[in-house]
């Protein structure tokens, strides 16, 4: 699957950011309009549910408490997992100190 | 009257003022004003027996700007740059695990419970920030509209309990706090993080993007699989 054009960009934009090809002053104010607003954006693509109202049945409901359950879970998991590999790290490398 | 661009772009920008004052009226963070407008935006059409073809064309135009808006997600991840230099690999592995369990166990669920291949795909996606998450969705054969929907719930639920949970635990590591909040309920997980403490908001925010990059490449993969 090709990767999304938006991604290319947003990493190309990374690299020229890095190498002081694209200064952070030159995009700063666009940018920040940009993400304030990026939900205002993504509603136009919400009311495109009006079209897809026969998928709310009883299905939906159960996909509703999957991803609730799946959502809590993964919060317990990532949570513990980064907390034991930032353990790991601190002690083997002084880089990384545990910050607490 | 209605079929220009016009009618879509006044009638979302309007609503969505509306959504931002009912939000700063009731202080409440989790009551997006996307979530507001889209309501009434809807309740509105459908009152009013105007079809969504009408809507839609002044609606594209203003999605227009989601692709720009999810390229500077970019900034923030260089304004961090330093914070991911010291934290690299631990804010890699945690946001890849993160990615990966929350894919698999999305699998497992909708499996177990008889969940047909369309709505699961659109469920997969979930974490994802909504502009990366519905063009995952789309081209992965999901309802984006839908997983979209269930990525404001998503944000909802982890803005709602996911402090809590992080106490439950006695989680203190600032980085491990950050990392889980943006990696499960991006920008409201921000937005938290930031009420919590500078390393916290900045690996949070980080977070999001990492976990949105590599999730174009890892859950494509994950859904081939299945």
């Amino acid at each position: 699957m090709p990767i999304p054009s938006t991604i290319i960009a947003a990493i190309l934009l990374l690299i020229l950011m890095y190498f002081k090809y694209i200064k952070l002053e030159h995009i700063e104010e666009c940018s920040n309009f940009l993400m304030n607003n990026v939900t205002l954006f993504i509603t136009p693509l919400v009311i495109g549910i009006m079209d897809k109202l026969h998928y709310f049945n009883l299905e939906f409901l159960k996909l509703i408490l999957i991803l609730i359950a799946v959502v809590i879970i993964s919060i317990l998991a990532t949570a513990k997992f980064t907390e034991f590999i930032i353990n790991i790290f601190s002690e083997k490398r002084e880089g990384i100190e545990n910050v607490k | 009257m209605l079929n220009n661009e016009l009618f879509g772009i006044v009638l979302t920008i309007s609503l969505y003022i509306i959504g931002i004052k009912v939000q700063e009226y009731t202080k409440i963070k989790a009551l997006s004003p996307m979530l507001t407008a889209s309501v009434f935006i809807i309740l509105f059409l459908i009152i009013f027996k105007i079809p969504y073809s009408n809507y839609r064309i002044g609606g594209n135009l203003l999605s227009f700007f989601v692709a720009p808006a999810t390229v500077v997600l970019t900034v923030p991840l260089y304004k961090n740059i330093n914070t991911i230099k010291k934290y690299f690999v631990p804010i890699m592995l945690g946001n890849l695990f993160g990615i990966i369990f929350s894919a698999l166990l999305t699998i497992l669920l909708c499996k177990i419970f008889g969940i047909n291949r369309e709505l699961l795909v659109s469920l997969i996606p979930k974490s994802i920030t909504s502009a990366v998450g519905y063009e995952i969705s789309k081209r992965a054969g999901g309802i984006s509209e839908i997983t979209v929907l269930f990525i404001i719930i998503a944000v909802l639920v982890g803005y709602s309990f996911g402090e809590t949970i992080l106490k439950l635990l006695k989680i203190k590591n600032k980085i491990s706090i950050g990392l889980t909040l943006g990696a499960n309920s991006h920008i409201l997980g921000a937005v938290k993080s930031m009420e919590m403490g500078e390393i916290e908001s900045s690996i949070s925010t980080v977070s999001i993007t990492i976990t949105a990059i590599l999730s174009v490449i890892i859950i494509p993969l994950l859904i081939s699989l299945i």
